[in-house]
């Protein structure tokens, strides 16, 4: 009869405890759970200092509120060859978007480098103009402090893991902000159209 | 992720086995008392194995020092029961309980191999895979040993080669 109560209760504890770590049966990688905290609490992202080739002062909520509209950020670094390559397509796909759809007076996009040791404000300029980024939709940062990188990255949820040949691997995802500094969506890179449909409706006009 | 599932997790849990049978008799008696047939240890074991299993947990455990902690309790306290109940258990429970772990292992390994994202974002996608191989290894070679023990010790009945036994 004890053995029962304390099977009992231990079946309770487990179920309590796969409940927890799974957001109540709802999710089992911690991305899935990333997005789902993300749409059901928009978090505030940390007021990080930004440095670009253009400015060295704004932060980025600051840039957010001053600026406006709606952002679709991205993680990058610019040596990367594998997954950025197809983000960086992605978010040149989304700019392409943009200024056909004419949306550039309510979208933008942001890309923050996580390695500011080789992504100086210079080298993303380069980077910029390789990819042909309109500087006005697109602007390529890195954090003006290292040490302030690890917050903003834990903020977002971003994991970077080194890949071994001197390249990391991270969870790129298309990260929507809106001006008041909120994290509000998280789409797959590939899911370009639904993350500029939801960013135009936010901001109060259609996209195609 | 195959170290941390495969390495770090079996010596844990090998390690909770070492520190159970270094305890009091009078601490393994009252455990005994709420462990009938081991039944208690055992499921113990199997949440526990199960829980460490979803991605989402071998991610927290790496970025929270609080999941770290958990994780090493749990299968420490697993280990423990699992040298605490195997005796007392006896073949029917002993085959029903690493079954269970079994196919659920291999059904873990199977998904981690299988899934062309990764689950955990802690963990590059080689390593997903080369973990979920290990899995189902695992999942083949335990069972194997626990019969090969049963055939060892004569427990199972439709085996000739075991020594019969007279009643």
């Amino acid at each position: 009869m004890r053995t029962v109560i304390v099977c009992m209760l231990m079946l309770v504890l487990g179920v309590a405890a796969f409940s927890q770590v799974s957001a109540g049966f709802r999710v089992v990688t911690s991305e899935a759970a990333r997005r789902l905290a993300v749409h059901e609490q928009p978090p505030l992202m940390p007021d990080v200092g930004l440095v670009d080739a253009r400015s060295t002062g704004d932060s980025l909520r600051t840039d957010l509120a001053a600026d406006g509209r709606i952002a679709l950020v991205d993680f990058i670094y610019t040596r990367c060859e594998s997954v950025c390559r197809v983000l960086g397509n992605e978010f040149q796909q989304l700019q392409q978007a943009i200024l056909e759809q004419g949306l550039q007076e309510r979208v933008r996009l942001i890309s923050i480098s996580f390695d500011p040791t080789h992504d100086t404000p210079d080298a993303l300029a380069r980077y910029a103009r390789q990819i042909q980024a309109d500087p006005a939709v697109w602007r390529m940062a890195t954090v003006a402090d290292a040490r302030e990188l690890r917050p903003l990255l834990d903020a977002f949820g971003v994991v970077v893991v080194p890949d071994g040949m001197g390249g990391f691997v991270h969870n790129a995802a298309i990260h929507t902000l809106g001006a008041d500094g909120r994290l509000t969506r998280i789409d797959d890179l590939g899911a370009i159209g639904s993350a500029l449909r939801a960013a135009a409706a936010r901001s109060g006009g259609r996209a195609q | 992720m195959a170290r941390h599932m495969l390495l770090q997790f079996p010596l844990l849990v090998l390690a909770g086995t070492v520190l159970a049978s270094s305890l009091p008799p009078r601490v393994r008696a009252a455990c005994a008392m709420i462990n009938a047939h081991g039944l208690a240890g055992l499921l113990l074991c199997l949440l526990v194995s199960g829980f460490w299993m979803i991605p989402r947990a071998l991610d927290q455990a790496l970025l929270s020092p609080q999941m770290e902690l958990a994780k090493f309790a749990t299968l420490l306290a697993a280990g423990g029961a699992l040298q605490l109940s195997w005796r007392g258990a006896g073949t029917m429970i002993q085959t029903f309980f690493i079954g269970n772990w079994a196919w659920m292992t291999a059904v873990a390994g199977l998904l981690y191999q299988d899934v062309s994202a990764r689950l955990c974002n802690a963990y590059l996608l080689d390593e997903q895979v080369a973990a979920g191989r290990g899995l189902v290894v695992l999942a083949v070679v335990v069972p194997t040993v626990l019969v090969g023990l049963l055939m060892m010790r004569g427990g199972l009945a439709a085996n000739p080669d075991a020594p019969m036994t007279a009643d």
